[in-house]
C-alpha cells in the first residue's frame, strides 16, 4: 500500500501545485478549488463514456477547470466581489453544472478506457501504473510551471502577488494577472481531478469536499520540512509534501485507528505542521525558515 | 537544487520505488505463489453507510453464510468495514480488504460494490442489494455477468407499489415524487415510477433535493401541489425522514415509501423487500463461491423484484384514509412509532 | 511641448459624515522638460492628492493631466506607468520583497512594455545591474541575488530609485522618498537622486517636508495650501532664496510646516 500512497501522492501533488499558484504566489485563497476539482473529473469521465479518448477527455477537463477559474477571476476583478466569496459562488454553481453534464451525481468508469491503461497494460507490479502516470504528469506540470514563472510574464505575475502596488506602478495590469492566475491554477486543479477520477474509477459531484485541506497540507508540509528554498525546490517540496501526507494517512489506517475519524486526524496533522515553526522557536532550534544574514 | 533535505527525500523515494519494483518482479520470476491453502478463508464485507436497512442486509449476509456452513471464527474470517458514507474511504477500504487476502468480497449498497469493483477484477465480488447493476456499470448482462461480479439485484417493486397506491388513493390525480439528486439509484427508481404512474393516468411532479437541508421546504411545496407523495429508496431522505413526515402530516398528505422501516416511522404504506432476507440470499451466493460451487462469471444475478405489502394503520387513521379490505387482508400491519 | 500639464484639476471627497472637502481646487500646473520641481506644503495641503492624480492612483472629478502631450486623464495607474515612474515614501512599497535585487531591476526594466512568454534574460543583465548598483555606493551590488525583503530601508529605497530611473521616464515622481530614512542615509539618497536626474536629464516632481532639500535641489519650488498652489518660485528668484525666505513663506500662510 506504500506504493499506492506514493502514486496517490503524485496525483494529489498536482492539486497542491495548482493551489500554490494562487494561495502562495498571488496571496489569496481560492475557494473555486472545491468545485473545479470534481468538475475536471466530471467532464473527463462524461467525455470518456461518450467515446472520447482518455487523453483528450483529460484535456477537456483541464479546459473546464480553466473556465471555472476565469469566471471567478471576472467576478473578483470586474465584479469587485471579494475573492473568497467569488470562489464560493462559483463552487456552489458548479454543483448544478456537474449534474447537468453527468446527468447523474455519480458516473462510473467501469469497463471504460482510462488514461492509465497504457501503464496498466504493461503488467507492472501493483500500483506502479499509477506511480508512473503520476510521475510523468508531475514532471510535465513542474516543467511547464518553471518555464512560465521564469518568463517576463511570469515574473510580472509573481510581482503582482508580492507587491501589488509596486507591480501596478511599473505598468503591470494586476487585475489581468489575477484572472490569468485563477484560470491557469484551476486548470491544473481540474487536471488532478480528472486523473484522480480515472484512478478511482468514477466521478462524483461530492468529490471536492475537503479537497482544499489536502492541497494546503501538501504545500505546508513541504514548507515546514524543507524551509524556504529556491523556486524549483519549492515546487518539488510541494510534491514531496503531498506524498508524505498520503503516507501519514496510511499510517493512521494501518495503526488500526478508527477510520471514521480520519478527517479530524488530517486536521490535527495539518495544524501541527503549521505550528512546528512556533514550537521550534520556543525550543530554540534552527529551522529552515529562519531568515538568513 | 541545493537543499539537502529535498535531495535526500527524492533519493529515499527512488530507493523505495525501485526496491519494491525489483522485489515484486523478482518474486514473479520465481513464481513464488505463497498460496497458503489455509483452512480459514477470508470474507471481506464493505458497507456503504450505517443505516437500518443496510445494517439488516449485512446481518442477513452473515446469516446466509452461516446457513451454508461458514461461520466467523470457525472456518472463515469476516473482515467488516464501514465507509461511513465517504466515497474516498471506500476506495482505501477496498484496498485494505484486498490486502487481507479476501477470498470473496461483498459490497453492501451500490457505492461499496462499485468501489470493490474498481479495486479488483479478479477477486469474486457479490453485490448485496444493488438496485441497478447494469446502470452502475457492474455487470453487462444479468443472466451472464461474465466478470468477477454477481449478486442480488433488488429491483424496487415499483409496479406493485403503484398498484397498491392506486387502490389506497383512488381519487388521487397528482403524485409528488421527491428524491435526492446526489443518489443515482433514486433517480433511476423515480424514472421507472414516473413511467408507470403516467401510464396509470396520474400527473407526476418530480422534486429533487440536493441535501437534507432542502427537505422541509420541498415537502411543503410538494404537499401543496399534489395529492400524495412517493419516496424511493434514498439514503438522504431516510436520514431526514422525520422532517418530511412533520411537513406531510401538517398538510395531511400521505407519504408512500419504498422501505419497510420508513413505514414504521410514519410512511403510510409500501411494498417492501425484507432487507434481512436480501442479505441472506447474498450470503448464500457468497458461500457458493467460497465452496467452489459457482463462479461469478457464470452465476446469473439474482433479481428480486417482488415484495410484501406493509401498511401503517395508525397513520391511515390519522390522515383519515380508509384502507381497502383487500389490502388489509394481505398486508402486514405495523404500528407507528 | 510641456513635460507635464495639469489643467483645472479638482477633487472633492466626503469624509463619511456628509461633510465634503475640496482637496484639490482647480489646480493648474505646467512643467517644462528637464525641470526639477519641489512641492512644499503642510499636512492636508493637497500634495499627495496632486501626486496621486498625476500617477493615476486617484481619478480627478474635473480637469486633465497630460504628460509629454499625451492625455492621461482617463488612463489607469498601470497604463500611465509607461510615462511616469514613482518612488514612494515607504521603502517597502517600491520593491517586491520575495524577489531578488536583480529580479526587481529586471521587472523595472520592462516598465511600460508588453511582457511576453519569453524567458527572462536575467543572467545576461547582471553585469549591467552590478554597475548600476555601484552608483549607490552602499554595497547593493553584492546583493543582486538577495530577496529585497532582507535589505535595510535605505537599500530598498535606493533600489526603488534605480528601478524608477532605469528606463528614462517622462516624469519622475518622488513622494517624500527620504522621509522614512535616517539623516545620513537620507542625505546619500538625495545626492544620488540629484545625480540620476542630472545624468538622465529627467523631469522631476518631488514632495518634501525638508526645507533644506527644497532649497538646495531643483530649479523651482511650489507651495500648496488647502488644495491650491499659492506660491510658485523659479529661476533666479529661486536661486537667491534662503532658508529664512522659505520660513517666511510659511509664516504668511496659516499652515504649520515641519522643519528639519
Amino acid at each position: 500500500m506504500i506504493i499506492s500512497a506514493i502514486g496517490q501522492g503524485f496525483l494529489w501533488g498536482i492539486l497542491g501545485l495548482g493551489i500554490f499558484m494562487t494561495y502562495r504566489i498571488l496571496n489569496f485563497p481560492d475557494m473555486t478549488t472545491e468545485g473545479s476539482f470534481p468538475l475536471g473529473g466530471a467532464v473527463c469521465v462524461t467525455a470518456i463514456t461518450n467515446g472520447v479518448s482518455p487523453i483528450f477527455a483529460t484535456l477537456l477537463g483541464i479546459v473546464a477547470g480553466m473556465c471555472a477559474g476565469f469566471i471567478t477571476g471576472m467576478l473578483y476583478t470586474k465584479g469587485k466581489i471579494p475573492v473568497i466569496l467569488a470562489g464560493i459562488l462559483v463552487m456552489s454553481g458548479l454543483n448544478s453544472v456537474m449534474l447537468f453534464i453527468m446527468q447523474t451525481p455519480n458516473l462510473s468508469l467501469l469497463k471504460q478506457p482510462k488514461i492509465q491503461d497504457f501503464f496498466t497494460n504493461l503488467n507492472l507490479p501493483d500500483h506502479f501504473d499509477i506511480v508512473l502516470l503520476g510521475l510523468i504528469a508531475i514532471i510535465i506540470i513542474v516543467g511547464l510551471l518553471l518555464f512560465f514563472f521564469f518568463t517576463d510574464f511570469g515574473q510580472a505575475y509573481i510581482a503582482t502577488g508580492d507587491n501589488e502596488n509596486m507591480a501596478r506602478s511599473i505598468g503591470i495590469n494586476t487585475d489581468r494577472m489575477k484572472v490569468i492566475g485563477l484560470t491557469l491554477s484551476n486548470g491544473v486543479i481540474a487536471l488532478s481531478g480528472a486523473l484522480i477520477a480515472q484512478n478511482d474509477g468514477y466521478a462524483d459531484i461530492g468529490k471536492g469536499v475537503g479537497v482544499i485541506v489536502i492541497g494546503l497540507a501538501s504545500i505546508i508540509i513541504g514548507e515546514v520540512l524543507y524551509g524556504e528554498v529556491t523556486f524549483i525546490e519549492r515546487l518539488v517540496a510541494i510534491v514531496l509534501g503531498s506524498i508524505i501526507y498520503q503516507l501519514l494517512i496510511l499510517v493512521i489506517i494501518k495503526a488500526g485507528l478508527d477510520t471514521t475519524y480520519l478527517k479530524i486526524f488530517s486536521s490535527i496533522i495539518l495544524a501541527l505542521c503549521l505550528m512546528i515553526p512556533r514550537l521550534k522557536e520556543a525550543l530554540n532550534l534552527k529551522t529552515g525558515l529562519e531568515k538568513g544574514e | 537544487m541545493k537543499n539537502k533535505g529535498i535531495i535526500g527525500s527524492i533519493i529515499a523515494l527512488a530507493v523505495v520505488l525501485i526496491g519494491v519494483f525489483a522485489y515484486q518482479m523478482g518474486s514473479r520470476q520465481t513464481g513464488a505463489a505463497t498460496d497458503n491453502k489455509e483452512e480459514l478463508k477470508t470474507v471481506g464485507i464493505l458497507q456503504f453507510i450505517s443505516h437500518p436497512s443496510l445494517d439488516q442486509i449485512k446481518d442477513g449476509v452473515i446469516k446466509g453464510l452461516k446457513d451454508e456452513g461458514y461461520e466467523d471464527g470457525k472456518n472463515i474470517k469476516i473482515e467488516f468495514l464501514n465507509g461511513q458514507g465517504d466515497q474516498s474511504k471506500l476506495n482505501s477500504m477496498s484496498q485494505q480488504l484486498l490486502e487481507k487476502n479476501s477470498d470473496v468480497l461483498i459490497g453492501v449498497a451500490t457505492p461499496a460494490a462499485k468501489a470493490l469493483a474498481n479495486a479488483t477484477s479478479d477477486t469474486p465480488i457479490i453485490m448485496s442489494a444493488i438496485s441497478d447493476p447494469i446502470g452502475a456499470g457492474l455487470v453487462t448482462d444479468l443472466k451472464n455477468p461474465g466478470g468477477n461480479i454477481t449478486g442480488v439485484n433488488n429491483l424496487t417493486p415499483v409496479d406493485q407499489q403503484l398498484d397498491m397506491a392506486m387502490e389506497m388513493f383512488p381519487e388521487a390525480k397528482t403524485v409528488g415524487m421527491i428524491y435526492s439528486s446526489s443518489e443515482e439509484n433514486s433517480k433511476s427508481q423515480i424514472d421507472r415510477a414516473e413511467k408507470r404512474a403516467t401510464k396509470d393516468g396520474l400527473t407526476v411532479k418530480k422534486y429533487a433535493i440536493s441535501s437534507s437541508n432542502d427537505i422541509a421546504q420541498i415537502t411543503q411545496q410538494a404537499c401543496q401541489e399534489t395529492d400524495y407523495l412517493y419516496i424511493p429508496q434514498d439514503n438522504t431522505i431516510a436520514s431526514a425522514f422525520q422532517t418530511m413526515i412533520n411537513e406531510s402530516d401538517k398538510a395531511k398528505k400521505p407519504v408512500f415509501v419504498s422501505v419497510d422501516n420508513m413505514v414504521k416511522e410514519g410512511g403510510i404504506a409500501t411494498v417492501g423487500q425484507n432487507q434481512f432476507e436480501l442479505g441472506v440470499e447474498s450470503g448464500k451466493m457468497a458461500a457458493d463461491v467460497l465452496s467452489g460451487k459457482s463462479k461469478p462469471a457464470s452465476t446469473p444475478v439474482n433479481v428480486i423484484d417482488y415484495g410484501d405489502m406493509i401498511i401503517n394503520e395508525d397513520k391511515a387513521k390519522e390522515l383519515g384514509i380508509t384502507i381497502p379490505e383487500k389490502i388489509k387482508e394481505k398486508a402486514e400491519v405495523v404500528k407507528g412509532e | 511641448m510641456n513635460a507635464v500639464e495639469v489643467k483645472n484639476a479638482s477633487k472633492t471627497i466626503s469624509n463619511g459624515m456628509n461633510d465634503k472637502r475640496k482637496i484639490l481646487n482647480n489646480v493648474s500646473l505646467t512643467i517644462a522638460p528637464g525641470e526639477f520641481v519641489t512641492v512644499l506644503g503642510g499636512n492636508g495641503a493637497g500634495k499627495s492628492t496632486l501626486f496621486n492624480s498625476i500617477s493615476g492612483s486617484l481619478q480627478l472629478d474635473n480637469g486633465t493631466v497630460s504628460v509629454m502631450g499625451k492625455d492621461l486623464t482617463k488612463l489607469s495607474e498601470e497604463q500611465r506607468a509607461t510615462s511616469i515612474a514613482r518612488v514612494f515614501q515607504d521603502p517597502k512599497m517600491g520593491t517586491a520583497p520575495r524577489l531578488t535585487v536583480a529580479e526587481n531591476l529586471g521587472l523595472a526594466e520592462k516598465r511600460g512594455q508588453k511582457r511576453h512568454l519569453r524567458q527572462r534574460q536575467l543572467n545576461q543583465k547582471k553585469e549591467m545591474y552590478r554597475e548600476l548598483c555601484q552608483l549607490i555606493g552602499n554595497g547593493l551590488e553584492n546583493h543582486l541575488d538577495t530577496p529585497t525583503g532582507f535589505l535595510s530601508g535605505g537599500q530598498r529605497q535606493a533600489l526603488s530609485l534605480l528601478m524608477a530611473t532605469i528606463t528614462k521616464p517622462d516624469l519622475l515622481l518622488l513622494d517624500e522618498h527620504t522621509a522614512a530614512l535616517d539623516p545620513k542615509t537620507a542625505k546619500q539618497l538625495m545626492l544620488l537622486t540629484d545625480q540620476r536626474i542630472k545624468e538622465e536629464n529627467l523631469t522631476c516632481l518631488m514632495v518634501t517636508h525638508k526645507m533644506e532639500d527644497a532649497l538646495h535641489y531643483g530649479d523651482r519650488v511650489i507651495v500648496m495650501e488647502k488644495g491650491e498652489i499659492i506660491k510658485d518660485i523659479s529661476g533666479e528668484e529661486k536661486k537667491r532664496m534662503t532658508l529664512a525666505d522659505l520660513f517666511l513663506l510659511f509664516e504668511e500662510s496659516d499652515t504649520v510646516a515641519e522643519v528639519m
